[in-house]
């Protein structure tokens, strides 16, 4: 049976590490992009309260804006502390 | 038929990375591009913030008053045209009654099209995107503006007007 022989267990082992990897990656992708449609929307409330003359959106949004980057670093470096590298890169 | 004593195939040396960690490096990659927009867009609002300070500090500068004209000048009823701060920068003087006047900066805040005295109604009315402020305050009664007219702070001097402070 080769389902006892240790290279079949090690690919095995590697596919489901990769497995999760690609799950991790594409969860924070996913929540990466919904950061990032948020800050546009952010923006949008600025611009538009800095055209109209409402300087009191301004700080908030770019509060709003600084979290959800500050989120979205965070994030990224979750995933290299969660996934590491791939193989065959430098 | 002869076998190779390396079963790795050579073009395998070119091109080391495999297609699935191929994909593994490009969403990787894309995953940071989508950080950099993320900054780029909080830098966006960053600039905002900034520019919205800036543009503080530029109208509350203080202004050195000016004559804008003698009492007896203006019917009731009857506006004048002048510069305030600067003679670059149209303004409104309106008598409302015999002794209300009112000053307003004469662009529009939509587009910057001058606003005209109605006397009648007591408004000032864009004509080029047919918007209307109340005379009395320069709030906006009705069209595309999106905030009042900047209103000049008159001062009686004997029988003359000056304008002294614009609150935009």
């Amino acid at each position: 049976m080769g389902g006892r022989d240790p290279e079949v267990i090690r690919a095995r082992r590697e596919q489901a590490e990769r497995t999760r990897g690609m799950t991790a990656i594409y969860g924070v992708m996913a929540s990466i992009t919904f950061l990032v449609m948020i800050q546009f929307l952010l923006l949008m409330v600025a611009v538009e309260g800095f055209s109209a003359g409402r300087g009191s959106v301004l700080l908030p949004s770019a509060a709003g804006s600084g979290l959800c980057f500050a989120a979205s670093v965070w994030l990224v470096r979750y995933l290299s502390a969660r996934v590491g590298r791939p193989r065959g890169t430098s | 038929m002869s076998s190779s004593p390396n079963p790795v195939p050579a073009w395998k040396d070119d091109f080391p990375v495999s297609w699935v960690d191929d994909h593994f490096v490009t969403r990787r990659e894309f995953t940071k591009s989508l950080v950099l927009v993320s900054s780029a867009a909080f830098g966006a609002n960053g600039a905002l913030v900034g520019l919205g300070a800036w543009e503080r500090a530029r109208r509350s500068v203080k202004t050195e008053p000016r004559r804008v004209a003698r009492v007896d000048e203006i019917p009731v009823g009857g506006s004048k045209g002048f510069g305030y701060p600067g003679p670059d920068e149209p303004c409104l003087l309106v008598r409302l009654d015999e002794k209300r006047f009112v000053a307003f900066g004469q662009k529009c805040t939509h587009l910057g099209c001058p606003v005209l005295y109605q006397a009648v109604e007591k408004r000032l009315h864009c004509p080029c995107h047919e918007g209307y402020f109340n005379a009395e305050d320069g709030k906006v009664i009705s069209g595309p503006p999106p905030r009042p007219l900047p209103r000049v702070e008159l001062e009686r001097r004997g029988d003359e007007l000056w304008a002294v402070a614009i609150q935009r």
